[in-house]
């Protein structure tokens, strides 16, 4: 296995350390670097892809308006130039991240947000999470996330035609993982509990789906 | 509005106005062809004029004087016959043609047959003055026919009364003054007896007169000017003549009674025959004739001798003529037309509206004074005077007083409003300067606390993975979130100065230099300053928006964290400082801010502590605003604050707009 690669972008030097530290306890082979600038991202990128990258969301400025707005444009950058990319938001305000939510919906890597102030292992959760293209983000921020019309139409396939994951997967020309992954975003999306058994959790999905005059059958 | 309201106190001043413009053109020579003939006193007593005396008088103006023209005023009592019966005196002369035997024993003694033989003889060149009784409507008049011969076979008078009598035209005004004649006018017939039954049906007529004056100078100049139709009632004809005074008495050549007839009692002669001087004097002239001491007419002159003012009345006829005046239609466009004028041309002025104001009514009034003046002496116009006047300054006061008030009133508005706008960017600037320390703290407590925090975290997760570590990192997590304990009391202590903030700096209230100097002043005299302050603060036009007074609190910020910095390590006893010196220089729209002092340089100058970043924020948000702090040549610290005032200017420029 390839050893991963990450990226901490975090403006408190101790802070990106300790982040350093504890990816590497959980992944004793990865490779990690640190970048206190948000603006240079863009050329750190460039050179180095890694599998995820860490974002800060406020930076230290001297005024709270203006503090996450280099956190705010980094992401947008990420999400415009590489829609791929695994990010964790490690941060202590993820709220602010509403005014991308319309650009979150449509990131096609894994996105996940921890609070900094919450305990290592949601932090090493997040890490995992996102690695595996996931979508985790505060629930007061669901209600701004949108479907996709690929999302659309695995919700279709699933709910109205009752198939397998492999089945829509065929049906979509895809991988089984791209499917589970879509239907793991979904949940998110649609606020429904992902530590419920994984049956109920689909059937709960569907009738959050009609519900809400997603889905008719 | 004198015609709206002719008998108001108003119109009397109008009548003053127009006699002292009269006045104030002074005595004209009267025309040599009037003489005025009457008792001037120079007989003491003076004679007493009977009717064969007045016959005597008119005879020897008539015959030894040669005037052309007699214009006769009859004493009152003279309006009767007056008849004695029986037989005259020896001792009276009335001519052989009144003591006819057989008139006389039929008759009695006819007094009034010498007046009547004078009359038969000259009537075509003498006027009778009449004087209407304005009693009765239509007026009635004496015709004094008992002095008209009548002619039986005829039935009727040797000549028409309409061409021996003439009515006094004077028309009195309001104010009991003379100044306008009535050339002609109808008036009941007051016969002093009948001679026929015949006329008894026309003396209960109308008669239809021309004015003394206009039928003297018809008579006297034998024409049919002016030409009046004897029965007009053309308004053009019958229109008042503004008669043109010639002077105070005695303007007109004047003779007394005495000089032309000393009266003999009932004697149709006079004493003594007539001087040359006289003679010469009266010769072709037109003479008015009053053997009667009538009241004085009241002019615009003064009193006047009646005759005299007929004289001088009768001089209208003669060049340069009657005044003209404005008929009453006129008289109000003209009044209306100054009032329309000076507002016009007063609330043209521009305001502010000063001096100047009054001084330009005035002009005005005196401008239209000199026309009526030009009018008076150049054209013989005599113009409505006080009520033009009075009209332009009413219309003037009224509007300008107007104006004014509503300039006031004005300016109180736009002075409220600029407080209200001052009051609204105080407001606006406290918000902004709160929300800026709000922002800051929550800023400073996710830089500083939250990050210690998660670090003190980091440590006790660090140590459940080794146990051997735990008891160190429990000791340095206590020692980080005391620390941890003192940054969140500080930030809420910031949190307190907030509040306390919610207001504009006091000291600022009266502009940052003023505000720089009252706060270095509380420094000294609290003791927290000791050192020797030298303060050289240009003046700074301070625009006033919202954005400047949020500004200024930022300067002042700055200004209060160099004084502290200065204060806390180059005052003595922590520094060695002496000397501290402030200055502001303002240069087109840039302004810098210096402090130094004269302590020692610190080593570190570029490393900040909390009040350089306090500082280094205040730069930024200024329009560009930068901020340095450097070494002072000869030892000591340096620290200026710039920023730009163009925007604050262009901010406010755009408010007041």
């Amino acid at each position: 296995m390839e050893h991963l690669r990450f990226l901490i972008v975090e403006d408190h030097p101790e802070m990106a350390r300790n982040n350093c530290e504890w990816l590497q306890k959980t992944y004793p082979e990865a490779h990690c670097e640190t970048i206190e600038n948000p603006q240079l991202v863009g050329e750190k990128l460039k050179k180095f892809t890694p599998d995820l990258v860490v974002v800060d969301l406020l930076y230290g400025q001297n005024s709270g308006e203006q503090s996450a707005e280099p956190g705010l444009n980094l992401l947008r950058y990420i999400f415009g130039e590489y829609p791929g990319l695994n990010i964790m938001v490690y941060s202590s305000e993820p709220l602010l991240l509403s005014p991308v939510s319309e650009m979150i919906s449509r990131h096609e890597g894994g996105f996940v947000t921890v609070n900094k102030m919450d305990r290592r292992i949601r932090f090493v959760e997040g890490v995992k999470s996102a690695l595996q293209g996931e979508l985790k983000i505060p629930r007061e921020l669901r209600g701004l996330i949108k479907l996709t019309d690929r999302e659309r139409e695995i919700l279709e396939l699933l709910c109205k035609d009752s198939l397998t994951d492999q089945a829509v997967a065929d049906r979509i020309h895809t991988s089984k993982k791209t499917v589970q992954n879509s239907i793991q975003r979904l949940k998110e999306k649609m606020g429904i509990p992902l530590d419920e058994e994984e049956t109920n959790s689909r059937v709960a999905l569907c009738m959050e789906a009609m519900r809400k005059k997603l889905v008719s059958l | 509005m004198g015609w709206l309201f002719p008998q108001t106190p108003l119109q009397s001043v109008e009548f003053a106005a127009s006699d002292m413009m009269i006045r104030l053109r002074g005595a004209q020579a009267a025309p040599e062809d009037i003489v005025v003939v009457r008792d001037k006193g120079l007989s003491s007593p003076s004679p007493a004029y009977d009717r064969p005396a007045v016959a005597a008088l008119v005879r020897q103006l008539f015959e030894a004087g040669q005037v052309r023209t007699v214009v006769l005023n009859l004493p009152p009592d003279f309006t009767t016959p007056l008849k004695l019966p029986g037989q005259p005196p020896a001792s009276f002369d009335l001519g052989p043609a009144c003591t006819n035997s057989a008139i006389v024993q039929q008759l009695g003694v006819d007094l009034d047959c010498p007046l009547r033989q004078v009359i038969r003889a000259y009537g075509d060149r003498m006027v009778i003055v009449t004087v209407p009784n304005q009693s009765t409507a239509p007026p009635r008049i004496e015709v004094y026919n008992h002095f008209q011969s009548f002619l039986p076979d005829a039935g009727a008078y040797t000549r028409p009364l309409q061409d021996l009598l003439g009515f006094e035209g004077f028309q009195k005004d309001s104010d009991y003054r003379i100044r306008s004649l009535q050339p002609t006018g109808s008036f009941l017939r007051g016969d002093s007896f009948v001679p026929s039954r015949n006329l008894e049906r026309v003396q209960l007529e109308t008669i239809f007169l021309n004015s003394a004056e206009t039928l003297a100078y018809r008579k006297f100049t034998d024409t049919d000017s002016p030409p009046v139709k004897e029965t007009s009632t053309n308004d053009e004809d019958n229109r008042a003549l503004f008669i043109r005074y010639l002077g105070p008495e005695g303007t007109v050549t004047t003779v007394d009674l005495s000089q032309v007839c000393l009266p003999i009692p009932f004697s149709h002669h006079c004493a003594g025959s007539l001087r040359s001087n006289i003679r010469d004097l009266l010769r072709n002239k037109l003479v008015v004739v009053s053997v009667t001491d009538q009241d004085p007419v009241e002019t615009p002159f003064g009193p006047i001798a009646r005759p005299e003012a007929q004289a001088q009345a009768l001089a209208g006829y003669f060049l340069p003529g009657f005044y003209r005046q404005l008929s009453v239609p006129w008289s109000g466009f003209l009044t209306l037309g100054m009032a329309i004028l000076s507002g016009v041309l007063l609330t043209s002025m521009p305001t502010p509206r000063r001096w100047y104001y009054p001084l330009g009514l005035g002009l005005l009034g005196l401008g239209y004074g000199l026309l009526v003046w030009g009018c008076l002496v150049g054209l013989g116009w005599n113009l409505p005077l006080f009520f033009p006047l009075m009209a332009m300054l009413f219309t003037g006061i009224t509007a300008g007083g107007s104006l004014t008030l509503i300039e006031a009133q004005q300016r109180a508005i736009q002075q409220k409003a600029e407080l209200e706008r001052l009051r609204k960017a105080e407001r606006q600037a406290v918000l902004n300067q709160a929300r800026k320390l709000l922002y800051r703290v929550a800023t400073d407590i996710h830089d500083n606390q939250l990050q210690e925090l998660k670090l003190v975290m980091d440590g006790l997760e660090y140590a459940l993975a080794d146990p051997k570590q735990m008891n160190h990192a429990i000791d340095e997590a206590i020692n980080r979130l005391a620390h941890v304990g003192q940054g969140i009391r500080d930030e809420l202590n910031d949190i307190r100065n907030v509040a306390t903030k919610l207001e504009i700096s006091p000291q600022l209230k009266r502009g940052l230099v003023q505000g720089l100097k009252a706060e270095l002043q509380t420094w000294q005299d609290q003791g927290d300053l000791t050192l020797e302050v030298h303060t050289e603060l240009a003046a700074l036009m301070e625009p006033k928006s919202s954005d400047w007074f949020d500004a200024r609190e930022d300067i002042f910020r700055f200004f209060r964290e160099a004084l502290a910095n200065a204060t806390r390590h180059a005052q003595p006893p922590k520094g060695i400082a002496t000397q501290l010196w402030i200055s502001l220089e303002v240069k087109n729209d840039q302004a810098i801010l210096w402090v130094e002092n004269d302590g020692t340089t610190p080593p570190n100058l570029e490393q900040g502590n909390y009040g350089t970043k306090v500082m280094k924020t205040i730069a930024s948000q200024l329009p560009e605003g930068t901020w340095q702090r450097t070494a002072r040549p000869g030892g000591g610290v340096k620290v200026g604050l710039s920023w730009s005032l163009a925007e604050f200017q262009k901010t406010a420029k755009a408010i007041s707009r």
